[in-house]
C-alpha cells in the first residue's frame, strides 16, 4: 500500500479536529506571548504630548525704569498684585488687557515670593498669555 | 446522572478566539499610540498649563528639577555647579542647543527663577517650561 502523501496527512488531522472540535494548533501560547507584549507596552509607554511654554528672564538693566512694564506680584499668602495694587486671579486677565489697550505694548515682569509654588506662577502665565501677552518675563526679588 | 467524558462528541473548548482579537487591538493600540520612554532619572510632575505649544523633536538638553531643588541633567542627578560646566561644555559644541526645564508643580518658583539666571549666565538663549495640558490626564 502507498504511503499517505503530506497532504493526505494533513486533511487527515483537520478533519479529525473538525471531528473533534479541537483547534489543529493551540493558540494557548500564542495569546500568553500577546498578554506578555501587552503589558509590556501598557507599562512602558507614556501618552502625555509634551508642551512647552518659553521662559524668559529680563536681560540685566533692562527693566530698570522702564514706564512700559508691568509688575504682577505672587504673595506667599496666596494674593496678587498688579503694579501695587491687589487683585485677584479672576481679575487680573481683565487688567492686564485693559493695560495693553490703554498703553499699548508692554513687557509684563512676574515676580513671585519665596515659597510660592510653581504652579501657581504658570497659571499667571496662563492668564497672561491669554491675553495674547508675549513678552513676559519672570523676576525674583 | 449523566456525567459529560472528555472524549465527547459535544464537548466545547471556550471561545478564546474573540478574546485573543481583542488582546490584539489592545496591543496594537498601544503599540501605535504610545511612546516609550525611559525612566526618568528623578520624579517629577510637571506644571498643568493651557497654554504652551508643542514642541519639535529638537535635540535640546533636559534638565529635571524635582520639588526639593535636586536637579538632574539628561538621566543623571547631579550638583548645580557641575550641572553648569557640563550645559556651558554642549553649547560650546552646539551654539544653538536649547534647553528643556521639566520642573515639579510643587517647586518653589524663585528656585527655578535662580536656575534661569544662572543658564543665562552661562549663555543659554531658549529656555523652555515643559508643562502637562489638564487633559492629557487619565
Amino acid at each position: 500500500m502507498e504511503s499517505p502523501t503530506y497532504t493526505q496527512l494533513l486533511v487527515r488531522a483537520s478533519n479529525s479536529a473538525i471531528r473533534r472540535r479541537r483547534p489543529l494548533v493551540s493558540l494557548t501560547p500564542l495569546v500568553d506571548v500577546v498578554f506578555i507584549l501587552l503589558i509590556f507596552f501598557m507599562l512602558a509607554s507614556s501618552f502625555s504630548d509634551q508642551r512647552a511654554v518659553a521662559l524668559m528672564t529680563p536681560a540685566a538693566g533692562e527693566t530698570a525704569g522702564n514706564s512700559k512694564t508691568v509688575l504682577v506680584r505672587l504673595k506667599r499668602n496666596g494674593s496678587l498684585d498688579l503694579n501695587g495694587e491687589p487683585i485677584t486671579m479672576n481679575q487680573l486677565q481683565a487688567r492686564a488687557a485693559g493695560f495693553i489697550q490703554t498703553v499699548g505694548e508692554r513687557q509684563f515682569l512676574v515676580q513671585p515670593d519665596k515659597g510660592v509654588a510653581l504652579q501657581r506662577v504658570v497659571a499667571v502665565l496662563d492668564a497672561l498669555y491669554a491675553t495674547g501677552i508675549q513678552e513676559i518675563s519672570l523676576i525674583k526679588k | 446522572m449523566k456525567l459529560r467524558r472528555s472524549g465527547d462528541q459535544d464537548y466545547k473548548e471556550p471561545a478564546i478566539v474573540p478574546l485573543v482579537n481583542i488582546v490584539f487591538l489592545l496591543l496594537i493600540f498601544f503599540m501605535l499610540l504610545g511612546r516609550i520612554t525611559a525612566p526618568e532619572a528623578l520624579d517629577v510632575i510637571p506644571p498643568f498649563s493651557t497654554s504652551g505649544g508643542q514642541i519639535e523633536n529638537q535635540r535640546d538638553i533636559l534638565i529635571l528639577v524635582s520639588a526639593d531643588g535636586r536637579l538632574a541633567l539628561e538621566d543623571t542627578e547631579m550638583e548645580q555647579d557641575l550641572l553648569l560646566s557640563a550645559i556651558s561644555k554642549l553649547l560650546e559644541e552646539d551654539r544653538s542647543m536649547r534647553i528643556r526645564i521639566k520642573a515639579d508643580s510643587s517647586l518653589d518658583a524663585v528656585t527655578l527663577i535662580r536656575l534661569m539666571e544662572l543658564l543665562k549666565e552661562t549663555g543659554v538663549k531658549t529656555l523652555l517650561l515643559l508643562i502637562e495640558r489638564p487633559q492629557d490626564q487619565w
